[in-house]
C-alpha cells in the first residue's frame, strides 16, 4: 500500500487556535509536526506568509481523538513567551509530495518541498506525533526545545502532516478511465462519507483576534505578487504565438477547402503539441 | 493519437490542459482576433463531440483533483465544487439534492455550473437505476445494470421485491414499454390489494424531478405510466411499503 502524505491547508496561526476536523470516515495514521527555523532577513522569507502573534503566546498542543473517528489537532494560547522573546510563526505555501511508508518506519523521510533550505533543515525536523502517544497536553515551548533544541531567538515555520493510507483505485466514465489513490475508507449506504482525493479541510470556525494580529505587509505583498507560471507575460506570449501560429498554418493548408471534423481535431492537436513545448511538458 | 495521449484526465500535462480549457471554457481572454476564435472554437466543439469522455473527464480531473487545483488555485478552485467527487463515486440517485441546487445556481455560481455541466456529461451517461427498498427504518439499495449494451433502456424487464420489505410476501415490479407511443407502463403483480394499497413508489429522473404513484391507483389491478420522455431517464426508484404499525 501507498502512503500519501500531504500538507493541511495554509494556515497562519493568526488566533492562536488551528483546528482540523478534517476526517470524515478517513482515519489518519500519523500526524506529523514540522518545524524550522527561518532567518527573517533573508530573502527564503518570501516563500511564507508571516504572522506576529502577540498577546497570550504558548501553544499547547493537544491530539483529542473526538468520538467517531474524528481526529482534532489543537493549538490553544495560553501565555506570551513566543511574542516577548521575538518568535514569529508562519505557515508555509502549499506544496505536495508523497514518500512510501517504509520510509516514514526508518525515518528516512524527506520533502519534496521547494523551500530552499529543504536539505538542511526537513529532514531533522520531521518528528512524528502519534496520536495515542500524547494523552496528555503538551506544552509546545518545551516539545520544541525538547525535540528540536529551539532556544534561539528566531523565526520558526511549521507545517502539520497528516498520513493516510490510499488504495488504488479507478474512475470511469463511458470510454474514459482513471486510475486514482483514494483514501482507505468505510462507506456507508447513502451516507456522506468522504472518500474523495480532497485531503483536507480548514476548520475556519475559529474567531480572529484583529488586534494581536500584525502582519509583515513586505511579506504579504511577496507572496501574493508571486506571478505564477501562467500568468507571466512570456508565457501569454508564447501561448498566444502558439495560437497565432497554428491558424494561420492550417488555414494556409486547408486554404477554401471544405473543412471537416479530422480537420478541427488536427488544428487541436498541434495547439496541443505546441502548447505542450510552450511548458515543457510534451 | 496525440489528443488522446494530452488530454487524458490525469495529472499529466497539466498547464497545456490548462490553457486547453482556459480556450474552449473562456477563462481567460487570449488576445486573437474574433475570427480566430470562432475557429477555435469550433474546432473544440469538434473534440467534445468526438470524445465527449475524453474532454469533460478531462476537466473533470483538473477541477477536483486537489493537487491540480491547488497548482493554479485562483482559476481552478473557484470552479471546483466540493461535491464533484460525488460523480464519481455516487449514483446519480444519492445525490439528486444537489442536482437540484446545481440547476438553481448554474448561473450564479461557477462552481455549481461546472458541478451541473459535468454531471449531465459524465454522470447520467452510466445509465443505471437505484432502487431503493424501504420499510419503516430498513433500506436496502440495489443498482441494476442495462439489459444489453446499445439498448437505451436502462431498467429490467421486472424486479423481484425482496420479501423482507413487504412483510415476508411475495411481489414484484414490472416494467413495459409501449412500442408505439414509447410510455413505460410500470405494475407490481403479486401480492394481494391490502398490499397494494400500503404501497408507494417515488420515481426521480435525471432532472432532479420525481414523481409519486400511490398503490391505491392499482389496488385491483392496473399499471402506472410514465411519459415517454421522462420514462427514459429514470434515474431512482423507491418503492415504500408503508405499514400502520
Amino acid at each position: 500500500m501507498r502512503t500519501y502524505i500531504r500538507r493541511l491547508k495554509n494556515c497562519g496561526l493568526q488566533s492562536g487556535y488551528i483546528g482540523t476536523t478534517a476526517f470524515k470516515g478517513v482515519i489518519p495514521t500519523k500526524i506529523f509536526l514540522c518545524i524550522w527555523p527561518t532567518d527573517p532577513n533573508i530573502k527564503n522569507r518570501a516563500y511564507f506568509s508571516i504572522r506576529k502573534i502577540a498577546g497570550n503566546n504558548i501553544f499547547v498542543l493537544q491530539t483529542t481523538v473526538e468520538h467517531r473517528g474524528h481526529y482534532v489537532l489543537k493549538f490553544d494560547k495560553t501565555a506570551n513567551i513566543f511574542d516577548s522573546e521575538g518568535f514569529f510563526w508562519t505557515a508555509a505555501k502549499g506544496h505536495n509530495f508523497q514518500i512510501e511508508t517504509k520510509d516514514i518506519e526508518n525515518n528516512q523521510v524527506f520533502f519534496c518541498c521547494d523551500h530552499i533550505n529543504k536539505n538542511r533543515f526537513f529532514l531533522d525536523m520531521l518528528q512524528v506525533i502519534s496520536a495515542e502517544n500524547h494523552n496528555e497536553d503538551v506544552s509546545l515551548v518545551d516539545y520544541l526545545q525538547k525535540t528540536f533544541n529551539v532556544r534561539d531567538k528566531n523565526t520558526y515555520g511549521f507545517a502539520i502532516y497528516l498520513q493516510v493510507d490510499f488504495k488504488r483505485d479507478k474512475i470511469q466514465f463511458g470510454n474514459s478511465c482513471e486510475e486514482v489513490y483514494r483514501f482507505v475508507s468505510p462507506r456507508f449506504f447513502l451516507g456522506d462519507i468522504n472518500i474523495s482525493a480532497l485531503l483536507y479541510e480548514y476548520n475556519k470556525d475559529y474567531q480572529a483576534q484583529t488586534n494581536s494580529t500584525t502582519v509583515d505587509p513586505k511579506v504579504i505583498e511577496q507572496t501574493h505578487s508571486d506571478v505564477g507560471k501562467v500568468d507571466s507575460i512570456e508565457t501569454r506570449q508564447s501561448v498566444r504565438d502558439v495560437l497565432k501560429n497554428c491558424i494561420s498554418s492550417f488555414l494556409n493548408e486547408k486554404h477554401q477547402q471544405q473543412l471537416n471534423d479530422d480537420d478541427y481535431t488536427c488544428l487541436v492537436e498541434d495547439i496541443l503539441e505546441n502548447l505542450s513545448k510552450v511548458y515543457h511538458e510534451n | 493519437m496525440k489528443i488522446k495521449k494530452i488530454l487524458q484526465p490525469s495529472c499529466d500535462h497539466f498547464y497545456t490542459k490548462l490553457e486547453l480549457f482556459s480556450l474552449s471554457e473562456n477563462w481567460r481572454s487570449y488576445d486573437i482576433s474574433s475570427a480566430e476564435n470562432k475557429l477555435l472554437i469550433k474546432a473544440f466543439n469538434t473534440i467534445k463531440s468526438q470524445h465527449p469522455f475524453l474532454y469533460y473527464h478531462s476537466l473533470y480531473h483538473l477541477l477536483s483533483c486537489p493537487f491540480c487545483v491547488e497548482k493554479e488555485y485562483q482559476i481552478l478552485s473557484e470552479r471546483s465544487h466540493s461535491k464533484l467527487w460525488y460523480l464519481a463515486d455516487k449514483h446519480p440517485g444519492e445525490y439528486l439534492d444537489l442536482v437540484r441546487q446545481a440547476q438553481t445556481n448554474e448561473n450564479k455560481d461557477l462552481r455549481w455550473y461546472y458541478f451541473y455541466l459535468l454531471y449531465k456529461n459524465l454522470a447520467i451517461k452510466r445509465g443505471t437505476v437505484l432502487f431503493l427498498w424501504v420499510h419503516g427504518n430498513n433500506i436496502s439499495q440495489q443498482t441494476c445494470q442495462r439489459r444489453a449494451a446499445g439498448t437505451t433502456d436502462n431498467l429490467p424487464p421486472n424486479m423481484a421485491i425482496p420479501s423482507q420489505f413487504i412483510g415476508g410476501k411475495n411481489m414484484s415490479l414490472h416494467f413495459e414499454w409501449d412500442s408505439i407511443t414509447q410510455e413505460l407502463y410500470m405494475s407490481l403483480r403479486g401480492g394481494s390489494a391490502k398490499l397494494r394499497l400500503a404501497i408507494v413508489v417515488h420515481v426521480s429522473f435525471f432532472s432532479g424531478e420525481q414523481q409519486t404513484f400511490s398503490g391505491k391507483e392499482i389496488a385491483v389491478g392496473g399499471v402506472w405510466t410514465i411519459e415517454a420522455n421522462r420514462a427514459k431517464n429514470i434515474c431512482r426508484i423507491d418503492f415504500i411499503y408503508n405499514t400502520e404499525d
